[in-house]
């Protein structure tokens, strides 16, 4: 949830790093993800693309900005305490999860995609028509429900 | 007997699981319109659906004992994540009242009021834009049978069917001239915070908004001495001491809000008040004067972190000015709101990672991030698009936008269930695609689902918990089943 605390993610302890590590700072914004992973080993493809995607100037400014934040931060420069940290969360978050029993979930929204069958089009033939007051036309409807069959 | 029973059907109800939540926000629109009408001598029976006494308000026998004995025109009010029901609950009343005159108004008609009149025969009358005119008009047309084309505001079906639509409305310039909402008709306690408008409109072009299009682009604001005055009255007579501005556009000039602020403090008021800032209008001066009068919380529509989609949707500011400005915000207010909307057909994953890259940035700073999934609003310029390029609705049973949440559905973690029950609710959206659009999305699998996925990775989003509660039990007695209710930009508190 929004706002949730939680340990700091590879990234925030990056950036964390970044506010406070002059020369981290400047390797950070030449050399993003490769950077960041010597850091944060623990770095996530979907991190990397987001430090990837970020333009210079926003990057430098956030940066900027959480010099001073308080994190009650676990910012850890070595790459042992990370991995510690790591094998940690790994350990603790699933049992947090699930306390302690494994639950069969029904799926996700992903996972329904890959798995549901196709369902009803919906019926656009019998729809009254009228004049719309500013739409340009009608809106297409694409022929299924089933995002799959976009696919 | 009333001229006129009116009736509030904007709420905030959500089922989480087998839990429900309810908020009570304080219906100004309505408000507004009795005072209008009791001036000009007219009775109006006032009836909130918002207290509605029961879990089920969308059952239509609860709606139809709680409509009983209604005055000979019915005005129903709502947005557009209700007009389904309200549609359907329109049909049940000209079934159980067929004599009485049902008027629609509200922002939820906007832009489909021709649709909703050839296609749901019992509607009578729409009313567009400001009612505080054009109401009297109308209840005087109808009590004296003049002809409703002289009525300005309104669509309406002539007894041979054709459909008029007369011309608009001037609209209200002079806020101040209107009066304070009839706060009398409600139980102020029950209400979260007193809600405010010091504005209406917004002339920001937004594409994705429907504020601007729905006012046609014209702002006006309420001087700051009305609006303290209101604060004074509300304080002084009904002890409110939160204040929640619930218009988009509180801060139309650094003048008007440094002054807002100089008289609420020299009121000598103790209270607190929400309002919503803009990056482009704000400065330190301006939120250390609203902080030091009582602003307890800055609400921003940041929208995207990606410039090309901050130029696309033509929010007025860069992503560069928001870094700038929120720190700075949530170092002056207890809490600072940051809503983003995601889900533009056109926001590439680099955009949308630009937007995850900030929304993660302000959440270790200590704002509060708020994503919501775009809701295509019939009156937006981006719908207007889609339907230009030819792009494809889908309707999706598990998930919609939040802002077309109405307790229909139940919400589990981060998606939705439609019970049985409501399948002929959900089958009317389905159908009628052009009408309400809001629920839909353009290309689930591409743009919709892996930008969620990455929501709920970086926790802006809850996990999916699909009937946990029945799937749990047995095999862990110790696990909640509680559903966290999902964090939303359209709660109050």
């Amino acid at each position: 949830m929004a706002g949730a605390k939680q340990p700091p993610s590879a990234l925030e302890r990056v950036l964390y790093k970044a506010a406070d590590d002059a020369a981290f700072r400047r390797e950070l914004l030449d050399h993003r993800s490769e950077a960041a992973r010597r850091i944060a080993p623990d770095l996530t493809p979907s991190e990397a693309a987001m430090l990837e995607a970020t333009p210079p100037a926003q990057l430098e400014l956030v940066i900027r900005k959480l010099r001073g934040v308080s994190s009650a931060k676990v910012v850890l420069g070595t790459t042992a305490a990370v991995a510690a940290v790591a094998a940690a969360v790994a350990v603790i978050v699933p049992s947090q999860v699930t306390m302690g029993c494994r639950i069969d979930r029904p799926p996700t929204a992903i996972e329904a995609v890959e798995q549901s069958p196709a369902t009803p089009p919906i019926d656009l033939v019998n729809q009254p028509t009228s004049q719309p007051t500013t739409e340009l036309t009608s809106p297409r409807i694409n022929e299924s429900t089933n995002p799959r069959s976009n696919e | 007997m009333p001229d006129l029973t009116l009736v509030n059907l904007n709420m905030l109800f959500m089922r989480y699981g087998q839990e429900i939540e309810r908020e009570l926000h304080v219906p100004l629109g309505c408000l507004y319109l009795c005072t209008a009408l009791e001036k000009l001598g007219y009775e109006v029976d006032f009836r909130d659906y918002q207290t509605v006494p029961s879990d089920q308000p969308f059952d239509m026998e609860v709606f139809l004992d709680f409509l009983a004995e209604p005055a000979p025109v019915i005005g129903l009010s709502c947005m557009a994540n209700l007009l389904p029901f309200t549609i359907l609950a329109m049909r049940a009343l000209r079934e159980r009242f067929p004599d009485r005159r049902l008027v629609l108004g509200g922002v939820g008609s906007k832009a489909v009021e021709d649709h909703l009149l050839a296609r749901f025969p019992w509607i009578d009358i729409i009313c567009r834009g400001e009612g505080e005119r054009t109401a009297p008009d109308l209840l005087d047309a109808i009590k004296t049978g003049r002809d409703l084309s002289t009525v300005d505001g309104i669509s309406f079906r002539r007894s041979d069917g054709t459909i008029v639509h007369n011309p608009d409305r001037e609209r209200i310039r002079d806020l101040d001239s209107i009066g304070f909402p009839s706060w009398r008709k409600i139980d102020l306690p029950r209400y979260a915070g007193y809600g405010m408008m010091t504005s209406r409109g917004c002339p920001y072009p937004c594409t994705f908004c429907s504020v601007a299009p729905v006012w046609n682009l014209e702002s006006y604001s309420r001087s700051p001495a009305n609006i303290v005055a209101e604060m004074v009255q509300l304080n002084r007579q009904a002890g409110v001491d939160l204040f929640l501005f619930q218009d988009e556009f509180f801060v139309s000039g650094k003048r008007h809000v440094m002054e807002f602020c100089r008289l609420l403090r020299d009121s000598g008021l103790s209270v607190q008040w929400k309002a919503f800032g803009r990056v482009n209008l704000m400065d330190v001066e301006m939120m250390q004067a609203m902080a030091d009068s009582g602003c307890v919380e800055l609400r921003f529509g940041i929208e995207s972190g990606s410039d090309r989609v901050l130029e696309r949707i033509r929010k007025g500011f860069t992503a560069v000015a928001t870094l700038e400005l929120i720190p700075q915000a949530v170092k002056l207010f207890p809490r600072v709101d940051t809503f983003y909307v995601w889900g533009f057909p056109f926001e590439t994953m680099d955009d949308f990672n630009q937007s995850l890259f900030q929304m993660v940035s302000f959440r270790m700073m200590g704002a509060r991030i708020l994503p919501s999934l775009l809701s295509l609003l019939p009156q937006t310029q981006v719908y207007r698009e889609i339907l230009s390029e030819g792009l494809a609705l889908e309707f999706c049973p598990y998930l919609l936008p939040e802002f077309v949440f109405t307790g229909h559905e139940i919400t589990r973690g981060g998606e939705i269930e439609i019970p049985p029950q409501y399948a002929e609710y959900f089958g009317l959206i389905q159908s009628n695609p052009d009408v309400f659009p809001g629920f839909f999305h353009v290309d689930l699998v591409h743009n919709v689902l892996p930008k969620l996925a990455l929501l709920r990775q970086f926790g802006f989003y809850p996990e999916a918990q699909v009937q946990a509660e029945q799937t749990d039990t047995e095999s862990c007695g110790a696990h909640s089943p509680r559903i966290a209710p999902q964090e939303l930009a359209t709660r109050a508190q």
